[in-house]
Order: structure tokens, then C-alpha cells, then sequence
């Protein structure tokens, strides 16, 4: 056994270094940039801009040695020795990776074919203080580190290499590590870019879905819900060929959109003659418009959002540039901007984000831990989607794979429904605010006992901007119907009921709801107290009594 | 405006960036649009982080205008300023009001001016002292002015005790413009014999392919162009025919229009047609929501905003060295002469003009019933280089 030069700077010796097994990793600067920035430790071939370091020893695979490192003067003698670089791994959190990721186990090390998390990195040694000061220094905005995990490297005793280790073949691991990276990106962008209202058409759950469906991982036993039935099979067919033209591509080589175009082409000949001229059309116009030949149009969420949203990425595949796009002419909608997010961070990819989007280092490597402990550790059976409550009750939408939370959003109050909860309040009414479909409830008791419930939706807004509620009361289920709208003496009475001199509201069917309805509309700036209590009790009492009258039933 | 991510940074550039010792002389080499003054934005910015003063100069008055611009953008205290000025103001705060010796007007005499510090004759020579000096284009300045530098780094009288000042030097040996007034590679490392010697080599300004088309024109030295930055291909540039300006001034404006947070550069063979330009390109970007500026020698620096997107900048050919813009568009092909001229001159001319753009490159004609001479030597019947729709 020998030793690494020590560093003169004072740093303490730590106590008991190596009394007990532990696992060193050896590597160099240049490498600990990409581990850093990508929050994981990948076998060579997928690490961005690796450099020969110990993993040499194993044909790339990572080799974790037992209570001390190897003798770099043996081999590979390529070794930058002033910028070695010593990670000290937890092997308690490396315990999930195990079963899928070990390859060998030997009196001396453990080789890994699989990504570890870098959460399982509990220091970071170099020789002296100067060099940790200077690296710390120098980093670029997109490799985050916690300082407090570097210290000097004092006395480590040196393993003679093991002769005529085999490693094993090569496992899942490339495609696990780039699938990781990919699919962090696109969802730090999305959390990132999350916008403070809610909007209509959210597909980023459905977008992640297919993703995980498209790189082999699937066999889903249930897909994500939500906007799921809204997307067309040939929009989904387009996305899984961006998706499959944008794997081969590095962001950092740009994209040239008429070669993904081209390939997107080719991977989609073999669609139906009608999605065919659908896909072909739509080709023909993103053409005309990145090359210049049409002006760019507006980009709201009007129309087809996975194809306005894909346009989008085409014309801004950068995310600084999307970003700005929100200012720009194409004044995208957040259904479409959410599309093209998606896309671009996952074009990206996880490593090349910047801090903003990548957060603190303690939330990054826990973030990239959970993607490894779902993607990397178990063959994927289960993805869901919930909306939760964490521990200060604030709502969150949760997408769950195999049981691990891989992505959280808080979910914000409209912030005009918002405002009549708070109006409510003031009256004396406590609403409950429904973050899945962002609409108000409330159910009245009556003094007979009989119940009404009535709910508070926002409806598109006037001309001018102006925003308008609409207060909803069911009265009469239609959900078993085929045909819900009421004919010959039925529709008359409605009529009639419409226009009578009490009448606030008017009866109407609710697609939503499926069932036939009370509804009044008012707008939100200039309501009074008066007139959200009058509102909210006339559709309750006209509903129930409708119900009471007619239908002699309280369903609602 | 934000400073690089590492994987935007070439490999040479990132070694210059981790591993470039701040403690001892520093020089990174390299040809044109390799990215050297990224890297002297970056190198100011650590040492700010540091807690050191640092000055960025440079040779050309754009050139500083835009860096400083850039330390303001990227909230770095650090100030930029033309090689005259920064001379010229240090030599007055350790002599007041005794001027540097002239060879000529704006010629500094730096033999008698070392002289002179060697005898002590500077009244505060202690403010003679800098802590940290960035040099861009540094081949642009005289080899004596590296031994004034050297000189005053190394005298007692100034440094005082204090860590000796630190000099980054950024410079290409195929860009003089001068071999009496500029400096070779050699002759600047002859005077800080320590240096510590750094090389960018790849284009880091250009897409391969315009990259390529540019490099067709080079007429000079192999190591005078950049690498071909192969892995990031971008799209092929564009000679296209118009029938009318018009229709040339409006694929322009279509371009821009669609990628309003970028910027157009549009160059033009001389004044006059400077003008034609202006008065066509400016109601169609008016209609667009875009803005449009011109550039001219004698144009005031601080009135031009290169910053902005959605900015059209219409130059002349002889003032766009030095200048990028996402997108550069070179119409009016028609009104280039190469056969009365040097054919070699010209294609440095198309090879400069070329260069300026990152992303997006269109050249163009119109009113011509057949193609202007010029474009006979552009690359034919090639897509790889350049796409014909003439």
C-alpha cells in the first residue's frame, strides 16, 4: 500500500477514515464536472465528455473499490494525477441498485453496469484545499455542487489493481442513463415554466407517458389520465417520431429542423392514407413557415396544441429562446407552450440545464435518485397520476412509476376563482376549491334536510377581457341518456320555466356535468356580497326544486 | 445575455476555463470566431467573484463598445476600454500631469516611458499598479507595449509588496493588420518567458456549413480559419434569386419576424446601395413590429444597439469586421465587382462578410435577368455548401 501526496493546508485528518468498509470511486476533475452536472455517476460510453479515469479498469463500467483506491501508477497511466478527484459513496443508498446493476462483486471492489445516483456520494476528496477552492470557483452555471461535500484527501491506502477482473457484458445502462437525463430535463423544464394559472389543455402528464412508452421501458398497465382521450392517434404518432429524429441528435450540435423533419418523414410513411395527408399537409406548412416562406402565426391554445406545439419547438428548439417566444408575435398559449417545453427539455436533457432549472443541489440529486430508483432499478409495470396533498396541505399533481413520486407540481388557484372564494367567505359561505377540474363547490341544506349542491365555474371571459363566473346546479342526471336534449312538451316546459318573472337563471345542459342544469352568470369585478348570495341560493333553490317538483327525488 | 453553459463551451475552451492559472501570464491563441473573447468575459467574471479588479482591453473601439456592454448585461463589475485609454489614463495616475512620451500623435514611445520608470521618475508610482489586465486581439498591439506591461509588473517601485499584476493575453498571429505596429505570438511570449499557453482552434461563431461556405473564400493561411465545428451542423445557407429588392427585403423581414428574439445583419456592397436598402427594408419591418438601424464609419458606437432582438442592422461591407448577428443576409449580389479587382481580395471581402453570421445565411439578387458575375464563384450545384434556388 502507499499514499496520495497529502495536502500541507491543515485540514484535519478525518477520524476512522478507513476502519470501516467504504467505497471509493476514483476519477478526475473533468469527469466530476459531468457528474455534477448530470447528478449521477453513468458507466463511460454515456458520460458527456468523459476522460480516462478507473473506470478504464472495467471496460467504462464503474468500479467502486472496497476501503481504498487503485494504484494509479499501474494502470491507465493516461491519468491526470494533480486533478485526481475521490468520490466516497454511501453504500447503504446504493442498495437499490444492486439486484439490476451489480456485475461483479469482488474481495476488492464492486462493479456496477448501471447509473448511480450521485445522492449516494457522501464526499468529495482532492489533494489540497487550494484545488477544492479552485474548482468550487471555476464551475459553469450548469454543474451545481455542495461545497460542503469536498474536503482533502489525507491518507488513503492505495489497492494493488485486481489481474483478470471480468466485468460482465454489457447491461441497460447507456440507455437507462441518456433515458434519465432526457426525460429529467423535460420535466425541470416543465416545473420550471410551470405558469402561475392553471390553463384548459395540460397534456405534459400524457407527453411523459408516451416518452416513457417510447424508450422501451412500458408495458404500462395503465396510462395516464387526464387529457389522454384528447389526443389524436396521429398526433401521437408524430410526437414518438420527433421524439425518436431528436434521440440521435446532441443539443449542444443544434438542430437542424430539416433534417427532423426529414426524418420524421421517413419514420411515418407507413401511417394510414388519412393521418398520411394529415401528417403531410401539416409537414408541408412548418416548412414554409421555419424556412421563412410564411410568417409565423399566432400560437394560442386554439386548434391542435400537440402540432402548435411541436411548430413552436421547431421555430425555438432552445429553451433561453422559448422563453422569450411568450413576449414575441407567437404569443403561444400555455397548453401549446407547454408542449414545446416538454420537447425542448427534452432535447436538452437534464446535464446541459442551467441552475434555475436544475434548483438547489440537494433537491437536484434527490430528484435524479428518484429517476434512477424508477427507471433504473425495475422493469416499469405501473405508471399513475393523483392529485395529493403534501404535508402543509397544499394540492400537488403527482406522477407516480412503480410506486416512486418521480414528478411533483404544486397545483395554483385560479386566481379569480380565488377571489370568490375569498368573496364567499366574506358572506359567510366556505367553498371548496376542486384543483382538478378548477371549479367552486358548495352544497346547500336546506331546512327540510333536502340537499343542493352548486358549483362555480369560470366561463370564457367578454370581448373585452372582462372575467365572468357562472353559477351551476344539476337537477336532473342525463349521463344514461343517449340523447340529452329535451324534446316536444319537455323543451317547451324548459321554456316556459326560462321565462318566467322569478327567474334568474335559465335551465341548460351541462356537457361537464352531464346533466341538465341551473345556471346564472355573473361577472366578477363588480359583484356585490348581495349578489353572490342571491346567485348562489336562486340556482340552488330553483334546481332543487325542479328536482323536488318534477323529478320527486335529492339526487343532487 | 448569459455567459455559456459547459457543454456550449468547446472542450480547449473549457480547459482554458477550469485549468488557466490566475497567479501567473496567461495567453490563449486562436484563429477568428474561436470564441476568445467569451472566454475573456469569463475570466473576468471569476475574477470578480474572487474580489478582484479587473480591466478588459482591446484594440478596436467596437469591440470594447460591445464587451462593455456585455460586463452591464452580465452584471460584472469590470470595465472595458480601448488600448489608448487605458494607457494613456494609467500612465496619468502615477504621473499626473506629465504625458507619456510620443513617438507620434497616439504613438507611445514605450523605450523612453520604461526609461523613465527604471529611473523612478513617475511621482506616485505606486498607482502604476493593476491587479488584473485582459488583453483581447492582442496581436493588434505594438510588441513594445508587452515590455512596458512587463516592465511595470515587474518593478518594485510600483508593485510594493502587493501580488505582482496578472496579464491575460488573447491574441490570433493571422489577424495583424500591421507587422510594425503588431505583435507576433512569439514576440509576446518573449516578454512574459512564464507564460502559461492556451489554443482554441474551433469555430465556435458559426454553423459547419456556413462555417464551410466561408472557408471556400479564405484566401491565406490554413491556421488563419478556425476548425470546422463538424457536430453542429446548422442549415445550409441560401443564394437565392428575387425578382424586385422588395422581394429580397421581405424574405428578410419574414426571417426575422419569425425569430423576433434574434438579430439580422444585413451587408451591402457600398453607401449608395446602403441607402436603397434602408428605404425598402424599413416600412417592411416597421409592419412587422421590428426595428432597423444603420452602421456606417463615423457612426456613433454608443448609438447602436446590438443587443435587442428583432433588430435589423444594415452595414457596409468595409465596416462589418468585428460584428455577428444570428442571421446575415448579403443582397444585391449584383452590385459586388470582382473582375477589375483582385479576385483574392474579393473572396477575403465574401469570406469576412460571410463569417458575421451564426445561424442563418442568405445571400440574394434581384433585378438581374441573368446572375451576377460574382456568383460564378460560389460553389456550384453543391447543397452541402450552399443551396441554389437561382
Amino acid at each position: 500500500m502507499g499514499s496520495l501526496d497529502s495536502g500541507n493546508d491543515g485540514q484535519a485528518m478525518l477520524p476512522g477514515l478507513f476502519e470501516q468498509p467504504r467505497l471509493f470511486f476514483s476519477t478526475n476533475q473533468k469527469n466530476l464536472l459531468s457528474i455534477l452536472g448530470s447528478g449521477m455517476l453513468v458507466p463511460a460510453p454515456a458520460q458527456f465528455r468523459y476522460d480516462n479515469d478507473s473506470r478504464e479498469y472495467f471496460g467504462g463500467k464503474i468500479g467502486l473499490w472496497k476501503n481504498g483506491i487503485p494504484d494509479w501508477n499501474i494502470e491507465p497511466s493516461s491519468l491526470d494525477l494533480q486533478r485526481t478527484v475521490i468520490l466516497e459513496f454511501d453504500g447503504g443508498l446504493l442498495a437499490p441498485f444492486l439486484q439490476k446493476g451489480l456485475i461483479l462483486d469482488h474481495k476488492d471492489c464492486l462493479v456496477f453496469d448501471c447509473p448511480l445516483p450521485l445522492s449516494a456520494v457522501k464526499a468529495i476528496y482532492m489533494r489540497s484545499q487550494v484545488y477544492i477552492d479552485d474548482f468550487l470557483l471555476r464551475l459553469t452555471d450548469d454543474v451545481i455542487a455542495d461545497s460542503s461535500l469536498f474536503s482533502v484527501i489525507l491518507d488513503c491506502p492505495i489497492l494493488q489493481v485486481p489481474v483478470g477482473l471480468e466485468a460482465g457484458t454489457e447491461g441497460v445502462a447507456l440507455g437507462a442513463a441518456k433515458f434519465v437525463d432526457r426525460i429529467g430535463g423535460a420535466m425541470k423544464c416543465l416545473t420550471k415554466m410551470q405558469p402561475s394559472q392553471p390553463y384548459d389543455t395540460d397534456y405534459s402528464e400524457l407527453l411523459i407517458s408516451i416518452c416513457i412508452d417510447h424508450f422501451g421501458f412500458g408495458n404500462l398497465e395503465n396510462g395516464c389520465s387526464g387529457s389522454a382521450d384528447s389526443i389524436t392517434s396521429t398526433d401521437r404518432s408524430i410526437v414518438l417520431a420527433l421524439l425518436e429524429a431528436l434521440e440521435g441528435i446532441h443539443p449542444e450540435r443544434g438542430m437542424d429542423y430539416e433534417s427532423v423533419l426529414a426524418s420524421m418523414n421517413d419514420r411515418l410513411l407507413a401511417l394510414d392514407e388519412v393521418s398520411r395527408v394529415e401528417f403531410a399537409t401539416w409537414l408541408d406548412y412548418s416548412r414554409k413557415v421555419l424556412g421563412a416562406e410564411l410568417d409565423v402565426p399566432t400560437l394560442d391554445d386554439k386548434g391542435d396544441l400537440i402540432k402548435r406545439g411541436i411548430l413552436l419547438f421547431l421555430l425555438r428548439p432552445d429553451l433561453d429562446r422559448l422563453r422569450k417566444s411568450v413576449d414575441s408575435s407567437i404569443k403561444p398559449g400555455q397548453g401549446v407552450l407547454a408542449v414545446a417545453t416538454f420537447l425542448c427539455g427534452y432535447f436538452t436533457g437534464l446535464l446541459r440545464l442551467g441552475s434555475e432549472y436544475k434548483g438547489d443541489y440537494s433537491s437536484f440529486v434527490s430528484f435524479v435518485e428518484k429517476l434512477l430508483l424508477a427507471f433504473s432499478c425495475k422493469d416499469i409495470t405501473n405508471i399513475e397520476s393523483a392529485t395529493e396533498r403534501n404535508t402543509t396541505d397544499t394540492p400537488l399533481r403527482v406522477l407516480r412509476v412503480n410506486g416512486v413520486n418521480i414528478w411533483l407540481r404544486t397545483i395554483a388557484q385560479n386566481e379569480t376563482l380565488a377571489r370568490v372564494v375569498s368573496q364567499a367567505k366574506t358572506a359567510g359561505y366556505e367553498l371548496d376549491y376542486d384543483y382538478e377540474n378548477h371549479r367552486l363547490s358548495y352544497n346547500f341544506i336546506f331546512p327540510d334536510d333536502r340537499s343542493q349542491q352548486v358549483y362555480i365555474e369560470l366561463i370564457d371571459p367578454l370581448p373585452s377581457g372582462v372575467k365572468v363566473i357562472r353559477f351551476v346546479s344539476p337537477c336532473q342526471d342525463l349521463s344514461k341518456y343517449k340523447k340529452r336534449s329535451p324534446t316536444g312538451p319537455k323543451a317547451i316546459d324548459f321554456l316556459a320555466r326560462n321565462g318566467g318573472m322569478d327567474m334568474y337563471s335559465s335551465f341548460a345542459i351541462s356537457e361537464s356535468l352531464e346533466a341538465m342544469v341551473v345556471v346564472a352568470t355573473q361577472i366578477v369585478r363588480t359583484m356585490q356580497d348581495e349578489e353572490f348570495e342571491l346567485l348562489l341560493n336562486h340556482v340552488a333553490s330553483v334546481a332543487d326544486q325542479y328536482e323536488r317538483d318534477i323529478l320527486g327525488k335529492d339526487a343532487y | 445575455m448569459r455567459l455559456p453553459r459547459r457543454a456550449e463551451l468547446s472542450e480547449a475552451q473549457e480547459k482554458f476555463l477550469m485549468e488557466a492559472p490566475f497567479d501567473s501570464p496567461v495567453l490563449c491563441t486562436g484563429p477568428p470566431g474561436t470564441g476568445k473573447t467569451v472566454l475573456a468575459l469569463y475570466r473576468a467574471a471569476l475574477l470578480e467573484k474572487m474580489g478582484q479588479e479587473t480591466d478588459l482591453v482591446m484594440h478596436s473601439k467596437l469591440l470594447s463598445r460591445y464587451v462593455q456592454r456585455s460586463f452591464e448585461e452580465l452584471d460584472i463589475d469590470a470595465d472595458s476600454k480601448t488600448w489608448h485609454s487605458w494607457l494613456y489614463s494609467l500612465w496619468a495616475k502615477g504621473n499626473g500631469r506629465f504625458r507619456i512620451p510620443q513617438l507620434a500623435p497616439y504613438k507611445p514611445d514605450f523605450m523612453k516611458a520604461c526609461d523613465l520608470i527604471r529611473q523612478g521618475i513617475p511621482a506616485n508610482a505606486e498607482k502604476l499598479y493593476w491587479q488584473n489586465l485582459i488583453i483581447d486581439e492582442g496581436q493588434d498591439f505594438p510588441p513594445m507595449f508587452y515590455l512596458f506591461l512587463m516592465v511595470l509588473m515587474s518593478d518594485d517601485s510600483i508593485v510594493q509588496g502587493r501580488v505582482r499584476p496578472s496579464v491575460t493575453i488573447f491574441a490570433d498571429d493571422n489577424q495583424r493588420m500591421d507587422e510594425d505596429t503588431n505583435s507576433t505570438i512569439n514576440q509576446i511570449k518573449a516578454h512574459f518567458p512564464v507564460v502559461e499557453q492556451y489554443e482554441v482552434k474551433e469555430n465556435y461563431r458559426n454553423t459547419a456549413r456556413i462555417a464551410r461556405l466561408a472557408q471556400h473564400f479564405f484566401v491565406g493561411h490554413e491556421t488563419g480559419v478556425p476548425d470546422i465545428p463538424e457536430h453542429r451542423p446548422g442549415k445550409v445557407p441560401m443564394l437565392k434569386a428575387f425578382d424586385t429588392l422588395e422581394g429580397e427585403m421581405e424574405s428578410i423581414a419574414r426571417w426575422l419576424a419569425n425569430n423576433d428574439d434574434l438579430s439580422a445583419g444585413v451587408i451591402v456592397a457600398d453607401t449608395k446601395v446602403q441607402r436603397r436598402v434602408m428605404d425598402a427594408i424599413e416600412p417592411l419591418a416597421k409592419a412587422r413590429g421590428l426595428n432597423v438601424q444603420m452602421y456606417k464609419s463615423g457612426t456613433e458606437i454608443e448609438t447602436l444597439d446590438f443587443y435587442t432582438g428583432g433588430m435589423i442592422t444594415v452595414v457596409c461591407q468595409q465596416s462589418c469586421k468585428g460584428l455577428e448577428f444570428d442571421g446575415v443576409f448579403i443582397p444585391q449580389l449584383q452590385h459586388y465587382q470582382h473582375e477589375d479587382i483582385n479576385e483574392d481580395f474579393f473572396k477575403m471581402k465574401m469570406y469576412v462578410m460571410i463569417s458575421r453570421a451564426r445561424s442563418h445565411l442568405q445571400l440574394s439578387f434581384s433585378e438581374c435577368d441573368a446572375p451576377p458575375a460574382v456568383v460564378r464563384l460560389f460553389p456550384r450545384e453543391n447543397e452541402e455548401v450552399v443551396k441554389w434556388e437561382v
